[in-house]
């Protein structure tokens, strides 16, 4: 079991993710934004995070760009963007931040929780 | 007695040898007194002794002794009785007249030996004639000069050698001076042959001295001037050549004058050539069709700065105009190029040049106006271009932007109906009849969503290719936007929508379909542009002849120059960065509207919020 954040702005996608995730198994802390997200990320110190790519205000992008330039320490923190936007460039455009995964919307549940269980694995940061 | 005299006197009367013998030179008279005994043989000693020169006179008695004496060689024999004292004096009075005539003859014999050689030396000719021209005597000359030996044309008639051409002449000219002039003063020129068969040029003056009783002939005096007068033909040809060289030079000269004047005329470019001291040295006649009035001052020797203020004045260019310094600066030193623009219009190109023989310098005048012309049209054709490749660009980029941002308003309503399909299928038992419910529920708002996603691009195509047409039927516009509202209002939780609804007619005549489309746009527009601040306002009332629709949200605004732009088909604004959107929502509000006759307005400051107001009329 592990600590998951989940920062997703549209509400029935953050619910359903947040339903699937405790499913799995894991302790989901939520946030509506990427300001909460942040602020939330401070608090918990989660094992890895589950953030949609376009939120209005403060964006995924900006959430791990701050997470990457402010708190260095967490650095090995695997970051999940969950996107619908499918341009290309797009996903260039946040390589240089290192996200451990960048998922296309809709998610397929058994392949994000393969892909969050191998992240763990690999984090020293795993509670397993 | 004698000693009164010049002369040596030797007075002998004692003869004796032995006093001869002391006596060292000759004297001038020997005197003998015939009372001394003298032998013959006494008297040929003495003679020997001295010159024939001494005079020697013997006196005696009268005897027969006197002829002997002058046999023998005495000079004179006289007779005792007539020996006086004076007789000394008179004979050597009569001695020195003998001698200083002797003199005389050498002298002249001298003279003429002087002249002679003058004469047998001189470069010219000297021939004496007798008065029929026949040759007496000629001087050396002639033999060096014509080739004839003296004796072959001494006694030959003169003009046997004269060119015929010229004999008839020479000879009447002789002929009158044989009769008439001592001297000819004007020299006669004629050709003489050589003896080689040559003929030489001959100058000629004569003088007539047949009555002069120690010449007798008339004597010519020839000068040979063939050299001087091949060497005057020279120069003379020379002469000729050089004024033909002076006068084929002169007409090069005018004729390259002619060909410049005309290539100069042909140019398009008026010509002016200013000199090293700012003066005029030549103008071309364009300077007179451009300048008229200004044309008696452009004219050489005239100050260029002169002539400036005056064809300034003519351009329109008054000392006022900020471009009179400039030019006046640019002609008081001429240098590289310079535009300007006349009243009239036409566009003039100055451009200098300076001549680096003379330190002058040359300005053409070229009439650009064509050229400027063009270059405007081009520039405004560029600009076009420019524009239109802009909005070009800017069509591509938006269209790439709807793509991606569809892709993203198809993808979440996908994602929502995806992730509950999987969480029915996967614990569809466990979730309990609730659950199911709850899943259906929002499976049902997700399609809701995306049959609204599709409708608003259909219309947006269906716009665009002018399918759209209006279906009005009668509609509760009231109760249309509170329906529009609940059902956002159960999607957007975290907003609070408030509906004001007053004065409405029961009815009105609209497409309903495209009316809630509207209201849907705008009220989805409000919630998503304003994620700080819940509070979303709507309300609709009876303005007049209208129905009047406001929609106000308190998020993130539209900058003031972007709001012109906000109902163009794709735009969005650079405030809605990180909100999902396609661009289409108030594109689609503004045609839906104008399809029912109304009009939409915006209000809206960034960071306040943002208030869209449709109208529409009753009928």
């Amino acid at each position: 079991m592990a600590k998951i954040l989940l920062i997703e702005d549209e509400a029935p996608v953050r619910e359903m993710l947040l339903d699937e995730l405790r499913v799995q198994g894991h302790q989901v802390i939520e946030a509506v934004d990427g300001e909460e997200g942040l602020q939330k990320f401070l608090e918990v110190e989660p094992d890895l995070v589950l953030c949609d790519r376009a939120m209005p205000g403060m964006s995924g992008y900006d959430v791990l760009a701050r997470i990457r330039g402010a708190h260095p320490q967490f650095g090995d923190v695997p970051f999940i963007f969950l996107t619908a936007l499918t341009d290309a460039r797009d996903k260039a455009s946040v390589d240089h931040l290192s996200p451990a995964a960048y998922m296309n919307k809709p998610v397929d549940f058994d392949a994000l929780a393969q892909k969050i269980k191998a992240l763990l694995e690999q984090s020293k940061r795993t509670v397993y | 007695m004698v000693n009164n005299l010049e002369g040596y006197v030797l007075s002998i009367s004692t003869f004796s040898f032995d006093a001869l013998a002391t006596i060292d030179r000759d004297p001038d008279l020997i005197f003998i007194d015939g009372n001394v005994t003298i032998t013959a043989d006494d008297i040929n000693r003495l003679l020997r002794k001295f010159s024939s020169k001494t005079y020697i006179v013997l006196a005696e008695n009268p005897g027969q002794k006197r002829r002997m004496y002058l046999n023998m060689g005495i000079d004179e024999v006289m007779s005792l009785s007539e020996l006086r004292s004076d007789v000394a004096k008179h004979l050597l009075e009569k001695l020195l007249a003998l001698k200083d005539l002797a003199a005389a003859e050498v002298r002249i014999e001298q003279s003429e030996e002087r002249f002679r050689g003058i004469i047998e030396h001189s470069h010219d000719i000297i021939t004496l004639l007798d008065a029929d021209g026949m040759i007496l005597y000629t001087s050396p000359a002639f033999s060096r000069q014509l080739g004839f030996a003296l004796w072959e044309v001494l006694g030959q008639t003169f003009f046997d050698h004269i060119y015929v051409g010229d004999r008839a002449r020479v000879e009447s000219e002789f002929r009158e001076l044989a009769l008439y002039s001592p001297t000819e003063g004007q020299p006669l020129a004629f050709k003489f042959r050589h003896k080689n068969g040559e003929w030489r040029d001959f100058e000629v003056i004569g003088s007539n001295l047949l009555r002069d009783l120690t010449v007798q002939s008339i004597v010519l005096h020839c000068r040979d001037v063939t050299q001087q007068k091949a060497t005057e033909l020279e120069l003379d040809k020379y002469r000729r050549h050089l004024e033909e060289v002076v006068e084929r030079r002169t007409q090069e000269a005018a004729e390259a004058n002619r060909r410049a004047d005309t290539v100069i005329a042909a140019s398009p470019d008026a010509l002016i050539a200013i000199d090293d001291k700012g003066r005029i040295s030549f103008v071309s006649r364009h300077y007179y069709a451009l300048y008229p009035h200004s044309a008696r001052l452009l004219s050489p020797g005239v100050d260029v700065m002169e002539a400036f203020k005056v064809v300034a004045h003519e351009v329109g260019l008054e000392p006022d105009d900020p471009h009179y310094d400039e030019m006046q600066k640019w002609w008081r030193n001429p240098k590289g190029r310079k535009e300007f623009k006349m009243h009239t219009g036409t566009w003039v190109r100055l451009q200098a040049r300076r001549i680096a023989e003379t330190n002058g310098i040359v300005i053409s005048t070229t009439n650009i106006t064509d050229y400027k012309r063009q270059q405007a049209l081009l520039a405004a054709q560029s600009a076009e271009l420019t524009a239109s490749m802009n909005k070009e660009k800017m069509i591509v980029e938006q269209q790439k932007t709807f793509v991606s941002m569809v892709s993203h308003e198809f993808r979440t309503p996908l994602t929502i109906i995806d992730g509950n399909a999987q969480i029915i299928q996967k614990r569809g038992d466990t979730i309990g009849k609730e659950g199911l419910e709850k899943r259906s529920i929002t499976i049902r708002a997700a399609v809701e969503r995306l049959v609204r996603l599709i409708e608003t691009i259909l219309s947006g195509h269906m716009i665009e290719s002018g399918m759209l047409v209006l279906e009005p039927k009668a509609v509760d516009l009231g109760r249309l936007i509170q329906d529009v509202a609940d059902s956002l209002q159960d999607i957007s939780p975290n907003h609070k929508l408030h509906t004001t609804v007053r004065g409405l007619p029961e009815t009105l005549m609209l497409d309903e379909k495209l009316m809630r489309q509207t209201i849907s746009n705008l009220l989805s527009n409000a919630v998503k542009y304003s994620p700080n601040n819940p509070d979303v306002e709507i309300s609709a009332f009876r303005e007049g002849e209208q129905v009047v629709i406001e929609v106000q949200d308190h998020g993130v605004g539209i900058p003031d120059k972007e709001q012109p732009h906000i109902f163009d088909r794709y735009y969005r604004a650079s405030t809605s960065s990180g909100i999902p959107g396609s661009g289409l929502g108030l594109s689609l509000v503004k045609q839906f509207v104008d399809l029912h006759h109304g009009s939409v307005a915006l209000r809206s400051k960034v960071g306040i919020g943002t208030v869209i107001t449709v109208s529409i009329p009753l009928t």
